[in-house]
């Protein structure tokens, strides 16, 4: 690219998230009370008396899809809230399993002490991770992302003996909590649940609240927030390091889940298709993140009834990119907003007419 | 104290490597500038159609120039086909967008050839020159090194005697610099950007014939490839030929030579190595590219 020799194409910086949302900030942060409200109200509900009313498998099954979801919300986060693009989400997922069967493993500390400073560490290297976006963006930043993701599965997860076990797959002992044991599938479903729950407030209190306004201002328009007092570096290592942190817990929980730790599910692939589904969803959207995770797990899920099928997961995911990119840009989570507005009837007007069409 | 013949034989190894990087790089470079996607699809469409090779010369025993016939026509159809139907659609939304329809196209091609061959057995690749080699001295050159550098460094001459004397070849040119000059100018952009799709898909396929007898055939390994290529595409800017198909054999004889300082049993080095490339690259490209266009004398395709 050599702006000298070329006329100006369509900007390469956060057009992902500004081509693919159509809300302005101050829209998005109403959507958002909103979010918090529907967050509190039916979930709970469901997470009192889904246990009971589904089967072991099943259970098991959306305790998964749950991990899942916190899993994109760490996208939405990175790719909605702060515009970087990151195809290297489920190796931060990976590297906080990783190092918490690790740190267990090796000097088996409990999984309350291990999972902390794994994600504790894991912000540290998603702020390391982040600071190439401070002097690349769009398309350089997702080479140099997915080039991360193929550095971590083969280097870290594949190649390290301290970190993956010697090759052999760790297996976690599932701990208890209040004295009842987590191998039981109805109180994992319960933690886990109540982390999502965690996981979504803070990210909705994080967005309605200063540093939220602050990335929004820079997603949509850096320099005009530099000058306004917003410390581009400093949120943009935030975003990054929260980001990483989120998918940590995904990881942890992932393995708290799965019981066997293995590099499998972290790879490259595994990373595009997080991406995928996030922007399948709406990568501006935390019920989409829910929507997305549900199908990306419960997907498979139904077709390993036909083991030959495996694979379509991939097929469905990026026929599903490419056909959304080119009929239905705002993904599932625009959809679902719409539903929600009108479930809540709350029809205040938009706040203002998005001003960042011109990409569209 | 290291074995010079050692030193020597893996520089060669990294050679034969790097001059194949240095073609999938060729590819991502034209389309590139001609059409400003970056392809993420490259190694998968690579990946693809040798698996088709595989297909019709392993599994069928065709005979080998059908098999490679096959391949290319699959890898040339294929690129006009994600040009036509799903990125020329796409042409006036922003970058980003196109570079996911092209991410899109990775998982698919990966998940077709993960449904068709299956992932997990071993392939046997086509192998299309002898798998021996003659000896100098200690050192041992295979058929297939030699191959490699000879194919990759004529077509990579090819490619730019078309791109200087061909009136296709100009109109690529003519788009990279400029595109809505070259429209204004009578040239038809969109099969412009048909062709460069075209022959950088055949690259790419290229690409794949001649790494697969190299390392392992799987739907992985050569889709991971363009990661490399990328690589060496940034050490070119993105932007220079001459410099593409150097830092591509620069790549690869960085890759080979990894091994004599770090053990060998650490997988996963190599990657490490071309992250390490690909991030200084970009963060000192403005320093650096200044000195390197000068040395090299002009850019452009």
């Amino acid at each position: 690219m050599h702006s000298a020799t070329r006329p100006a194409r369509a900007p390469v910086g956060a057009d992902l998230t500004r081509r693919l949302g159509r809300g302005s900030a101050a829209e998005t942060a109403h959507v958002g009370s909103q979010t918090l409200k529907w967050l509190l109200r039916a979930p709970l509900l469901l997470a009192l008396l889904l246990p009971g009313a589904l089967g072991a498998y099943q259970l098991t099954v959306l305790t998964l899809a749950l991990v899942y979801a916190i899993a994109l919300v760490s996208l939405v986060l990175l790719t909605g809230f702060v515009g970087q693009v990151s195809l290297c989400q489920a190796s931060f997922m990976g590297l906080g399993a990783f190092l918490c069967a690790a740190l267990m493993g090796h000097y088996h500390l409990s999984y309350w002490i291990a999972a902390p400073i794994a994600i504790v560490v894991v912000f540290c290297s998603g702020v390391l991770a982040g600071l190439p976006a401070l002097r690349l963006r769009g398309l350089t930043l997702a080479i140099v992302t997915l080039s991360l993701a193929l550095l971590a599965d083969n280097f870290l997860f594949q190649g390290l003996d301290w970190l993956n076990n010697n090759g052999n797959h760790w297996v976690i002992s599932r701990p208890s909590v209040f004295g009842a044991s987590l191998d039981h599938p109805d109180a994992l479903f319960r933690v886990i649940f109540i982390a999502l729950l965690l996981v979504m407030l803070a990210v909705v209190r994080l967005r309605e609240g200063r540093t939220g306004k602050s990335w929004y201002a820079m997603r949509d328009a850096e320099i005009a927030a530099s000058t306004s007092g917003v410390s581009v570096v400093a949120m943009k290592l935030l975003g990054f390091g929260l980001a990483a942190a989120i998918a940590a817990v995904a990881g942890v929980l992932y393995a708290l889940a799965i019981g066997v730790v293995s590099p499998e599910p972290f790879n490259f692939v595994a990373s595009i298709q997080l991406l995928a589904i996030a922007v399948i969803a709406g990568v501006r959207s935390l019920p989409g993140a829910l929507a997305g995770a549900l199908f990306y797990i419960i997907l498979p899920q139904f077709l390993l009834q036909f083991p030959t099928l495996a694979p379509l997961t991939s097929l469905i995911l990026g026929g599903g990119l490419i056909l959304q990119m080119l009929f239905a840009p705002q993904g599932i989570g625009g959809i679902l907003d719409d539903a929600q507005r009108r479930l809540f009837r709350r029809q205040t007007a938009p706040a203002s007419a998005p001003q960042d069409e011109e990409g569209v | 104290m290291v074995n010079p013949t050692l030193v020597l034989e893996l520089a060669l190894v990294g050679i034969a490597f790097g001059a194949i990087y240095s073609l999938a790089a060729l590819g991502i470079v034209l389309i590139y500038k001609t059409t400003g996607v970056l392809n993420f699809a490259h190694g998968a469409i690579g990946m693809f159609s040798t698996f088709i090779a595989y297909e019709f010369g392993v599994v069928r025993g065709w005979p080998a120039p059908v098999a490679v016939f096959l391949a290319l026509a699959f890898a040339a159809v294929f690129g006009w086909f994600m040009e036509r139907f799903t990125l020329r659609p796409l042409r006036d939304r922003p970058v980003l967008t196109r570079v996911i329809v092209t991410l899109g196209w990775l998982l698919v091609l990966q998940s077709v050839a993960s449904l068709i061959w299956r992932d997990t057995s071993y392939h046997i690749p086509l192998q299309i020159f002898p798998q021996n080699g003659i000896q100098i001295a200690q050192l041992t050159l295979g058929y297939n090194q030699i191959a490699n550098v000879v194919i990759a460094a004529a077509l990579a001459a090819l490619l730019a005697l078309f791109l200087r004397f061909t009136a296709l070849g100009v109109a690529m040119r003519a788009t990279s610099d400029n595109p809505t000059a070259a429209r204004l100018l009578g040239i038809r952009v969109n099969s412009v950007a048909a062709s460069s799709w075209v022959l950088g898909s055949v690259t790419a396929a290229i690409a794949g014939l001649l790494l697969a007898p190299l390392t392992t055939l799987n739907t992985t390994q050569l889709t991971v490839v363009v990661i490399t290529a990328f690589g060496a595409a940034l050490i070119g800017g993105l932007t220079s030929l001459p410099l593409t198909f150097l830092g591509g054999i620069f790549l690869g004889m960085a890759q080979s030579l990894l091994i004599l300082v770090i053990p060998a049993q650490l997988s996963g080095a190599k990657d490490v190595l071309t992250f390490v490339v690909i991030l200084a690259v970009l963060l000192l490209r403005k320093e650096v590219r200044v000195l390197a266009i000068s040395a090299v004398g002009g850019e452009g395709l």
